[in-house]
Formats: C-alpha cells, sequence, structure tokens
C-alpha cells in the first residue's frame, strides 16, 4: 500500500501487490495450481511465487499440453522445471472435435486448452487456480476480477461478477466450482518485460528477432504467428514496445476470427 | 525507476457519455493500438451506428447491443510525463457494484 501523491516505484509496488495476492490464494484454496504457458507473463508470475515463498512455488505447475507447443518451448520447460525444482503437471488437452462446434476454427483449436484445463481441476479437485493473464493485452480480460469465481460447469457469469474492493478478496468457490486468481490483471507488457530485464529473467528465445521477426505472445504453433521486429535483446524489446501502436495479440490468430470469438471462449472457461 | 501511474475513475449517471468520452480521448491521443479504430467502425455499422467510441471499453457483446456498460474495465493511457490507467465505471444503478469495484482502484 502507499498513500496519494507517493512516489513509489512502479516495479517494486506491482511485486508487491503480486505477491500479496499469491499469499492470500495460498492461504485460502487449497488445493491449489498455477497454469504455466511457459510465456513470458506465466514465467514472471512464477519468477514472483518462488519470491513470495522463500525460492520454492508451493503448488504444482500445469502445462495445459496440446503437443502443439513450440519445440523452443518444451526446451525451456524441461531445463525450467530441473533448474527450479517444480512440481510439474502436464495436461493433455482432448482433440479440436471435441470443442464447442459453433466456434470459429482458431478459436476451437483454442478451446482444447479449455477442456485439458477443465479435466485436471476435475481431476485433481483443485479450489483455486493462478493464471498470469493481464487487462492490457485483450478488452475482455480487461473486465475480469483478481479472484474470478468459476460455477461447476467451469463457466464464467461475467455479467454477475461478485464486488473486489481494494484488498477485500471473495475466495470461496461456487459450489462444486473453483476461483481463478490473476495476480498480473494490474501489470502492462512493458512493465513485465521492465521486471524481466530489472530480475535478469530467463525466457524463451523464440521472443527475440530472428531474420526481422519475432514472437511478441506465445501460443501454439498452428494458430501464432511472429511480427516484424529488430529486437534481440530484452533492452530492445522494451525500446521497440514504448514506440509500438500495434496490438500485442496481433499475432494470436483465435483473437481475429469473430467479434465474439474471445468472450465465447472466456464464458466457457477459457484463460 | 519508472513511478506508479495515475489511477483515475470516470463515474457519473448512465447513458451521460462516460464510457464515450474515454473511448474518443484514447483516440484523440493515440492510444489506441493500430486497427482499433478501424474495428470500431465495423462493428458500431453493424448496429447501425456509423462509430460507437464506447465500444474501445465495452467489449462484451451485451455492453454493444444494449450500448450500457454493465462492468468496470481499465485501460492505459501512456503520456510523457506519467501514465494514466483510466477506469471507467458503469452508470446504471443495476451495476453499483461494479461501479464502486472500478472505484477501490483509483
Amino acid at each position: 500500500m502507499h498513500f496519494p501523491g507517493d512516489l513509489v516505484d512502479r516495479l517494486d509496488e506491482l511485486e508487491a501487490q503480486s505477491i500479496f495476492i499469491l499469499r492470500e490464494a495460498v492461504n485460502r484454496l487449497q488445493p491449489l495450481g498455477m497454469l504455466w504457458s511457459i510465456g513470458k507473463d506465466s514465467n514472471t508470475l512464477l519468477w514472483l511465487a518462488r519470491k513470495a515463498f522463500f525460492g520454492r512455488a508451493p503448488f504444482p505447475v500445469i502445462l495445459l499440453d496440446t503437443g502443439n507447443e513450440f519445440p523452443e518451448v518444451y526446451q525451456f520447460r524441461d531445463r525450467i522445471i530441473r533448474e527450479w525444482g517444480l512440481t510439474y503437471i502436464d495436461a493433455p488437452c482432448p482433440g479440436a472435435e471435441e470443442t464447442d462446434p459453433s466456434l470459429p476454427p482458431k478459436a476451437r483449436a483454442a478451446a482444447r486448452k479449455t477442456l485439458g484445463l477443465k479435466r485436471i481441476i476435475a481431476e485433481r479437485g483443485f479450489q483455486g487456480v493462478i493464471l498470469g493473464i493481464r487487462r492490457d493485452e485483450q478488452a475482455i480480460r480487461s473486465k475480469e476480477r483478481i479472484f474470478s469465481p468459476r460455477d461447476a460447469t467451469g463457466a464464467w457469469n461475467f455479467r454477475h461478477q461478485p464486488p473486489e474492493f481494494w484488498d477485500r478478496f471473495n475466495a470461496a468457490p461456487p459450489p462444486g466450482g473453483h476461483v481463478r486468481v490473476h495476480p498480473l490483471l494490474a501489470w502492462t507488457e512493458l512493465d513485465v518485460w521492465r521486471y524481466v530485464e530489472r530480475e535478469g529473467m530467463p525466457v524463451v528465445p523464440l521472443y527475440f528477432a530472428r531474420e526481422g521477426q519475432r514472437f511478441r505472445s506465445l501460443g501454439e504453433k498452428d494458430i501464432t504467428f511472429p511480427v516484424p521486429s529488430t529486437a534481440t535483446t530484452i533492452a530492445e524489446i522494451i525500446i521497440e514496445l514504448e514506440a509500438s501502436r500495434e496490438p500485442e495479440r496481433a499475432g494470436r490468430a483465435m483473437d481475429h476470427e469473430s467479434e465474439d470469438a474471445f468472450e465465447r471462449l472466456r464464458a466457457q472457461g477459457y484463460m | 525507476m519508472t513511478v506508479a501511474p495515475l489511477q483515475l475513475v470516470v463515474v457519473g449517471h448512465v447513458d451521460h457519455g462516460k464510457s464515450t468520452l474515454i473511448g474518443r480521448l484514447l483516440h484523440e491521443l493515440g492510444a489506441l493500438p493500430t486497427g482499433k479504430a478501424d474495428e470500431l467502425r465495423t462493428v458500431s455499422e453493424r448496429r447501425g451506428v456509423a462509430i460507437e467510441w464506447s465500444f474501445a471499453l465495452d467489449a462484451f457483446q451485451a455492453e454493444r447491443d444494449q450500448a450500457v456498460t454493465i462492468d468496470t474495465t481499465r485501460v492505459w493511457l501512456r503520456l510523457p510525463e506519467r501514465d494514466i490507467v483510466v477506469i471507467d465505471a458503469p452508470g446504471h444503478r443495476e451495476f453499483l457494484a461494479n461501479m464502486v469495484s472500478g472505484a477501490a482502484g483509483a
């Protein structure tokens, strides 16, 4: 907490707030798991969790595994599991044929993760799931609560979200449901990269430019595309983003198929 | 050191143009991402209006179809002196709790 008018370092403030949220989640929601897509955001989340709990995340990290991540992502995963001593759960995702057929095709590919997530929650009885989504990356995500309940079907009732005042979080899961916890909602893409730089955090090399292109947002290889860039270091990524007006998720095909695709995905339980 | 942004909430009576004001402000200051204005034009025309700036914030279909903000939204404004987080809050009395959830962030 700080008082109005105080000059507080932005990254210190964000870090403190996220650590507070993580500790609240661990204290109030058990069993608890964290989704780890191995991108910059969930990696930052994992970094914060290790800071919050004396070097070791006190919950398993879960990859919703479609088998379609980039090879660099799987390599990075194996290295980090080993180096950071993580409890890792590989949650296989059902095929696209099992997803809602009324969704557009790329959204159906993404919805595989919703099904994988529902399955692992049911299997492990998770009461809480921590996720690294941010308000500034997508307009529907910008409407999220930090502690966000999901009903027994995993659906997000976005028309009736619980009130959330200051640091008072509603951590009671609905009957048969669970609570999504979003410690990075207040972070921007630039905050994440500045934090990655400050902390000397490792990231998947796909974020750096090769032959004039880099990945700005990482998803499955069949529905994610690189954007033009010359940034080969974290410092250059920060300079690039400070000047850019291009949307972060421009390379994520699932966002652009129809006006309501992302809302429908999230209402059904997508991240 | 990066200074924490100023958090600013816009509250007021329903249908008085809070979201529209913020959406237009983002556009005038060049803070909307590339392609966003065209996208807003397309989804506005689909609903029989030329351009509805509030759709930059009102992303739910229910909000766009009924032209009312249901839940609070936060957007970032990067200015040379200091960043501002603009919080849009609903004005309809039915969504009072959502308004306070937004205001508590300012």
